[in-house]
């Protein structure tokens, strides 16, 4: 309870409220940005180097505001178009347009005729005067109700055609690119979408991190970037952009003063809840991701063990070439992080393979879980007796069954407590697939996060669903174990 | 019923050299026959018995079981093991299954038994080796002796034709041999065949029909137990068959300083050929002689002398100088003559030109 507490009020402080004015004011000041975007830029420039926290993902930078951990935060100004913002205690400081950069959608370099495609559809888009509807739904500071924005659902939009254009965003950054109702939409994204029904292109949106978008470009994962991206001279040299119309304008924002609810105690938990989890049903979030960790997690454990008692059986083979070559395996995996390879797979080694994200997060995750599984499997053969080996031999039993009667029931007797804790392992380190596009629980609670800007729920929920996965699988190698103990 | 010729085994040593175990191995083994294979340690003994069911395969030759060349490449090696079974210096129980899954295992899982029948069959082996309160015990919790017969009944409980017993004894503690060997014994008796590698020399003696003696990796000398053990032929199976391990010290006056020097020898001694629990006896005939019954007109060479074949130690007192004899009839001498004749079989006393010779002989 007190944990609620504190991450509902915040960590406000006694310090003096600080009221910027403008951008020279800020000397001195924390400031939180979002990274990659003109306000990173600006605040880099404004303030210390130290003052910065330049924030992965979504709009990451207000709830760090939020939760005191600067003194403002700087964001698109658009950003502030949703009813999520709204319910925040944050306020305006000012708002500085005097850097504007456009924002766009990316394209790799060599889609020439897809930007010219786009560029003409778009035209066609502003004659007709559409697209001065959608940007009066989209682009309005005055409709924040996201849900009322939408008109475009994802079932509308084929999935198969021509070609397929894979959407890359972190679909967390309003009104661009957004998450509403469980489903992917947002200014950019909807530009897209009657982009791909015009012309029978099917559309699929991958979840990126900001930072990960463009090598997912230009690794070939995704076709289109959709977050909202600033226009600089940097980016122009490796990608193509769409016509630029819209531009960036910076606003600093304050929390609001006295920025304790006046609400009741129980009743902002209540609220809290209902925004993080209940609200345009983001719960769904949280079981799309519950399964996909399942599946990826069941998924590597048995082609881990897999893996795993074939280097075992190599590193106990008569030829030192085989043994070599495992044990070659074994170190090579145990001595790269897991994210690394992870990152490897999927970008280089299996980049071209046409394998999907969840494919490849199977992959990579039981290679190295088979590694920790082989020396498991090796050292608990090796403990068994070797009497017990010629015993079942002599007995007359063949040798493939006397692994399987004699020897493998003593080896797992050695192998079950070791393997209960990798096991644990391998579940909490799948945490990580959200780097390759995949929406896991841990990805679902930042994706919740991002366009809610409530982090304790979300964050608490996933970590007791973590916890108790972990605790029945360990329970149940627990009984396992005492079943083949007696 | 199992003929071996030519067999020979080489071990290629991590240094690449190659060692040479057994050389050119040639026998008959009839059915009914109890061989025990005897010898000096490290001449290949073991290693002949882990060739005859191919545990470490032999490099060449022909092992004929049956009439059947097992040493042949389409021969299905698993089911000669099954006729042929084999048990363990260290037992090798299965150790994760109860003494009753461990005699019904090969039945159930090989002979294709029901469950009822197989362990029906168990319990009465077990019955047989006197273990059937301990069926649902788990290996580990049973003594070296338990272990070894459940090992022999689980050998049983594949009705194999004949039984490879590697030394059986060899990791047993004293006490718990003889159960082991009567179970052995009982099987000789209802003629089952079996090659039995011990260093139990009586028992060789009484249960074998015949005895291999190997030595340099060849059956040296073979015969009925009578011929080996009473009347061998070539020199080293002499040297092995009569050896007799002794011990000598000389002790010069009466004081116990002196003795007290060569006790911790005499008790290594004791420890190395297995009888430190006679210790005391030794030592209280020592100090009886040395103490109460000697003259001490000259020195005592005293020689300590363990013999493997009977398990008996004969002590001698060579007393130089004593004229007269120390073993006397009359009360004088009653508390000697029960020390005497509580500790020994048998004692005698002649008389010598250097002096008396007192010879004691102790079994253990």
């Amino acid at each position: 309870m007190l944990l609620i507490a504190t991450a509902l009020t915040g960590c406000g402080g006694n310090k003096e409220r600080f009221v910027p004015k403008s951008l020279e004011d800020l000397r001195g000041h924390t400031v939180a940005a979002n990274s990659g975007t003109t306000q990173e830029k600006i605040a880099r420039m404004c303030t210390e180097k130290e003052n910065v926290q330049c924030l992965p993902g979504g709009l990451d930078a207000l709830v760090a505001l939020d939760a005191g951990q600067c003194d403002v935060a700087l964001i698109e100004r658009a950003n502030m178009f949703s009813d999520d913002f709204q319910r925040m205690a944050l306020e305006e400081a000012f708002t500085d347009s005097t850097t504007q950069e456009p924002l766009a959608c990316a394209m790799r370099k060599d889609e020439i005729a897809l930007q010219s495609e786009f560029t003409l559809f778009f035209e066609q888009l502003e004659a007709s005067g559409k697209l001065a509807e959608i940007k009066s739904r989209w682009l309005n500071p005055l409709l924040t109700d996201n849900t009322k924005k939408v008109v475009i659902r994802q079932k509308d939009v084929p999935t198969t055609g021509k070609r397929i254009l894979h959407i890359g965003s972190d679909y967390s950054y309003p009104p661009y690119t957004i998450t509403v109702n469980a489903e992917k939409t947002g200014y950019e994204v909807e530009l897209w979408q009657r982009f791909c029904i015009e012309k029978g292109y099917g559309l699929v949106c991958d979840v990126y991190t900001f930072d990960a978008l463009l090598p997912a470009l230009q690794s070939g994962k995704i076709d289109i970037i959709a977050a909202g991206m600033s226009v600089t001279p940097d980016r122009e040299k490796m990608v193509l952009f769409t016509p630029a119309d819209d531009y960036s304008v910076t606003t600093c924002l304050i929390r609001k003063e006295g920025a304790v609810s006046n609400k009741g105690f129980f009743e902002s938990v209540k609220e809290s809840f209902d925004r993080s989890l209940v609200q345009q049903n983001r719960w769904t979030m949280i079981v799309d991701g519950f399964w996909t960790t399942i599946w990826i997690f069941l998924g590597s454990l048995i082609l881990g063990i897999l893996i795993g008692a074939f280097i075992s059986y190599m590193q106990m083979s008569n030829y030192w070439i085989v043994r070599i070559t495992a044990n070659c395996y074994i170190d090579l995996m145990r001595n790269i992080p897991i994210l690394v390879l992870l990152l490897v797979m999927y970008y280089i080694i299996l980049a071209n393979s046409g394998l999907s994200a969840m494919s490849v997060a199977i992959i990579a995750s039981a290679m190295n879980f088979g590694a920790y599984i082989a020396v498991m499997f090796t050292t608990g053969i090796k403990a068994v007796d070797n009497g017990q080996r010629e015993a079942g031999l002599a007995l007359g039993l063949t040798p493939f069954k006397t692994f399987t009667y004699i020897i493998a029931p003593q080896a797992a007797r050695h192998i079950i407590p070791v393997f209960q804790g990798e096991a644990i392992s391998l579940l909490k380190g799948t945490s990580i697939v959200g780097y390759i596009s995949i929406v896991d629980l841990t990805k679902a609670s930042d994706l919740i996060r991002n366009a809610s800007f409530e982090a304790f729920f979300p964050l608490i929920f996933v970590t007791v669903i973590y916890f108790v996965l972990a605790w029945m699988l360990g329970k149940s190698l627990d009984l396992l174990l005492k079943k083949i103990q007696k | 019923m199992i003929t071996i010729k030519n067999l020979c085994k080489t071990f290629q040593m991590p240094d690449g050299n190659k060692l040479e175990v057994l050389k050119d191995i040639n026998c008959e083994i009839e059915k009914g026959e109890v061989i025990s294979i005897i010898g000096p340690s490290g001449t290949g003994k073991s290693t002949f018995l882990r060739c005859l069911n191919a545990i470490d395969p032999a490099t060449s030759g022909e092992i004929i079981f049956n009439g059947e060349d097992i040493m042949a490449k389409n021969v299905k090696i698993d089911k000669v093991r099954q006729k042929m079974g084999m048990v363990f210096q260290n037992f090798n129980l299965f150790d994760h299954m109860t003494v009753l899954e461990n005699v019904t295992f090969g039945p159930i899982r090989l002979l294709g038994k029901d469950k009822k029948e197989a362990e029906d069959e168990g319990m009465e082996l077990l019955h047989m080796v006197g273990l059937e309160e301990k069926a649902d015990v788990m290996p580990r919790n049973l003594s070296g002796g338990q272990k070894q017969r459940v090992a022999i009944a689980r050998c049983l409980s594949m009705k194999p034709d004949c039984i490879l017993f590697d030394e059986p004894t060899s990791a047993l503690d004293p006490t718990m041999v003889s159960e082991v060997l009567s179970v052995i014994r009982q099987l000789a008796k209802q003629g089952m065949t079996m090659l039995i590698v011990t260093h139990e020399m009586k028992f060789a003696k009484d249960v074998s029909t015949r005895i291999f003696f190997m030595y340099g990796g060849n059956i040296y000398e073979e015969g009925t137990p009578d011929q080996i053990f009473n009347n061998p032929q070539k020199e080293v199976t002499q040297n092995f068959i009569g050896r007799i391990r002794s011990f000598n010290f000389t002790l010069t006056n009466k004081e116990g300083a002196e003795y007290d020097k060569h006790s911790n020898d005499l008790n290594e001694f004791s420890m190395k050929y297995g009888f430190a629990n006679s210790y005391y006896k030794l030592q209280t005939i020592i100090d009886e002689v040395s103490v109460h019954m000697c003259d001490w007109n000259g020195p005592i060479d005293i020689n300590v002398a363990y013999s493997e074949l009977d398990y008996s130690i004969t002590m001698q007192f060579l007393m130089h100088g004593q004229t007269t004899p120390v073993l006397k009839e009359g009360d004088d001498n009653r508390i000697t003559q029960s020390i005497f004749s509580g500790i020994c079989d048998n004692v005698t006393e002649t008389m010598k030109p250097e002096g008396s010779l007192l010879t004691c002989k102790i079994s253990i």
